[in-house]
């Protein structure tokens, strides 16, 4: 029963005040250096942030990045204006420090460039791994569906990858499709 | 199908994926690390607690030589709870340890190797009561705090191998997570009744 209680708890809370709280770890966080309030603030983002940079990368990459993430993020702290979009700040950083990866390991190729809009590659037509289908997708594609998934609005998705809504809508369209069409659900 | 259920599908199937790839937590303790203030404070308690300045000289010397010898682990030390809502998940598998030995059930028969040997003195050095909310994958428990486990796929199944995990374990089922000296899960076994 104690378990059920602090679950209907915790759930209700983590809907009710999740932006909010986002806030006030962070605004905590930036006026006393508070490490406390630096951990509950990585907890929360921690897994969307790494996996959405791992569907963009590789596990190494990942990593490398999500932690350099949040270096910035300590570094730059005086620079967030609280606009109850910590989440936002976080990914756009994520975004700009994964291309800067790219091009220093001089991996920004064909299929990574913001511009393609190229065909899947070869890809069974009963994927089972819904991890390995999204890698299939093209780079823009890949991104910004996953954002989506990440709860983040097409306004959201334009500002972090720096492009036109329009332009949004149109990988989102061509994520879906593919998806769906390879997709089987069980 | 119609569109929504799509979408719906979609949605959890990327949710699903995404709790199969939990971020490592050598990244936690690589930002804390980098955190200035837990050197900070650690130097701000110690000299408040200094009696006088005639001690301040000779105990900021042997400070510092502690804080040379032992620092390194008092830093690393898990941060205290405190009254921030905090969603924590605790995470146990292989993934800080793939740079240092790809071999990792040889790693995993070490480690039972040695909790076998400490069973000659006290039989599990520490258990933690929970329930098994998930076994899709990673496993997922929940503990007497709400606070989630997860436990790496790699990682059953070598405890599996090793006849470490109760087979019969079924969602919802009360286990016992037993744990070594250095906090490493080395055994789940079911329990009859709820220990919360």
């Amino acid at each position: 029963m104690g378990i059920a209680k602090l679950g209907f708890l915790r759930t209700f809370l983590k809907s009710e005040t999740a932006t909010s709280c986002n806030e006030t770890l962070f605004r905590r966080y930036r006026q006393t250096g508070d490490s406390a309030a630096l951990s509950a603030l990585y907890d929360q983002h921690c897994n969307n942030l790494y996996y959405y940079l791992l569907v963009m990368s590789d596990p190494n990459t990942a990593a490398d990045v999500t932690q350099k993430v949040w270096l910035k993020v300590m570094e730059s702290k005086q620079d967030y204006q609280s606009q109850g979009r910590f989440q936002a700040w976080l990914f756009t950083i994520g975004h700009r420090m994964l291309i800067d990866e790219f091009r220093q390991s001089k991996r920004w190729q064909a299929d990574t460039d913001p511009e393609t809009l190229g065909l899947l590659a070869p890809v069974s037509d009963n994927e089972t791994d819904f991890h390995q289908l999204l890698k299939h997708l093209p780079f823009t594609q890949r991104e910004a569906f996953s954002l989506q998934q990440e709860g983040f609005s097409l306004q959201d998705i334009a500002s972090i990858c720096d492009v036109p809504v329009e332009t949004v809508k149109t990988r989102l369209r061509y994520a879906r499709n593919t998806l769906k069409k390879h997709w089987k659900t069980s | 199908m119609n569109e929504s259920d799509r979408q719906d599908a979609l949605q959890q199937a990327y949710n699903t994926a995404k709790q199969r790839y939990p971020a490592p937590g050598r990244i936690k303790r690589a930002v804390l690390n980098q955190q200035p203030g837990n050197q900070q404070r650690f130097l701000d308690r110690a000299i408040a607690t200094l009696p006088g300045r005639e001690w301040l000289a000779l105990a900021a010397a042997v400070g510092c030589l502690l804080l040379l010898v032992k620092g390194a682990p008092l830093i690393n030390q898990p941060m205290p709870d405190n009254d921030i809502i905090a969603l924590e998940v605790e995470y146990h598998g292989y993934q800080d340890d793939v740079a240092s030995l790809p071999d990792y059930r040889e790693k995993l028969t070490l480690y039972t190797r040695e909790f076998t040997r400490q069973l000659d003195t006290l039989n599990v050095f520490y258990s933690r009561p929970a329930m098994l909310a998930s076994h899709q994958g990673n496993w997922l428990f929940t503990d007497c705090d709400n606070q989630t486990i997860t436990v790496s796929h790699e990682l059953i199944d070598d405890l599996r191998a090793l006849q470490r995990v109760d087979p019969a374990l079924v969602e919802g089922t009360f286990v016992a997570l037993a744990f070594d000296k250095q906090g490493r899960l080395i055994k789940i076994e079911q329990v009859a009744i709820k220990s919360c």
